[in-house]
């Protein structure tokens, strides 16, 4: 998966809209990014990645940049 | 000295036996003189509950109930082998939380197999001829969410909904042979569940909700033990086709 797909796929997520985010955005400056969207990020990780996010681990996401690290 | 919830010379099987309310049960029955069969996943964690069992008589099976079709065989080696059951206390179950856009079909699916086929299958099975005593108890534990709408919780709250649904059903199937069924409705209760479900949506408008709503603080195991072994016992000789709320005074508040 290319990174402009992970994008893509956390903007869904999100239920944004296309192109709105980039690597460099921060977290803080999105309005959809609130508890139900960390939620959906949690289950998306699981599905898609096998990733099991912590409490801890979606507090340190500060932008985009952190989330396309995890994503492997 | 009187016991009016004595379990002395009762076959209890206990599922989700290594889970937090399992566990507490599968103990606590034991304490109260029951012969406990208990039946979980993962063996290690088995035999540690086991090994904390009181008393004589018990038994202990590595099984996995998610395998649903498996059940029936595994129901009859039980009473082949642990003779004819007079209660079961149902404690196994996963909550997932999952927005609706992401819960499909599968994902109900595998919260239906934990949280109420599964459930079905162990009364159909162990409930056939010989297998089960007349005027025997059979307990699941519920949840409030089987009563209260939240976000993310659309496959787990249907599927206590449903659970409640069927032991009001199963009452009547049962009925010629006197066999009680019942639910346990808790809200938020002190397990490991609980803790990771803390850890991993620290954030979330239901995690604030415990503190301001469940004022009588968080429910501890051993409560919903105890609940469970009354209605395994001959003091709720009457009791069936309902359900025990405990949740700490969240639905009042």
């Amino acid at each position: 998966m290319t990174e402009q797909e992970k994008i893509a796929l956390i903007e869904e997520t999100l239920d944004l809209d296309e192109g709105t985010l980039t690597a460099d955005t921060v977290l803080d400056d999105v309005d959809e990014y609130d508890s139900m969207a960390k939620l959906s990020l949690i289950v998306m990780m699981d599905d898609e990645f096998g990733v099991k996010l912590t409490g801890d681990v979606i507090k340190g996401f500060k932008t985009v940049g952190d989330i396309l690290a995890v994503m492997n | 000295m009187i016991n009016p919830m004595d379990l002395s010379g009762k076959r209890i099987l206990v599922t989700g036996a290594t889970g937090g309310i399992g566990s507490e049960t599968a103990v606590q029955l034991s304490r109260l003189g029951a012969n406990v069969v208990i039946c979980g996943r993962n063996e290690k964690k088995l035999q540690g509950v086991f090994e904390c069992l009181e008393g004589e008589g018990h038994a202990r099976y590595v099984f996995d109930l998610n395998d649903i079709d498996s059940i029936e065989g595994f129901i009859k080696q039980i009473n082949d082998e642990q003779g004819v059951f007079n209660g079961v206390a149902f404690c196994a179950g996963i909550a997932p939380m999952r927005p609706l856009k992401m819960t499909k079909r599968k994902n109900m699916i595998e919260v239906m197999d934990a949280n109420l086929f599964s459930f079905i299958e162990i009364v159909r099975c162990i409930t056939k001829k010989n297998g089960f005593a007349d005027e025997g108890s059979i307990v699941a534990i519920s949840s409030t969410a089987s009563i209260q709408g939240k976000q993310s919780k659309v496959a787990y709250s249907a599927s206590k909904a449903a659970l409640d649904g069927a032991i009001r059903c199963l009452v009547c199937d049962l009925k010629k042979k006197k066999i009680r069924v019942n639910s346990i409705t808790p809200c938020w209760v002190n397990t490991k569940m609980y803790q990771g479900y803390i850890d991993r949506y620290p954030d979330t408008f239901e995690v604030q909700e415990i503190n301001e709503k469940q004022y009588m603080g968080v429910t501890e195991p051993i409560e919903v033990a105890n609940t469970a072994a009354f209605l395994l016992s001959d003091a709720a000789k009457t009791i069936t086709g309902t359900t025990v709320l405990i949740d700490g005074g969240m639905s009042q508040g």
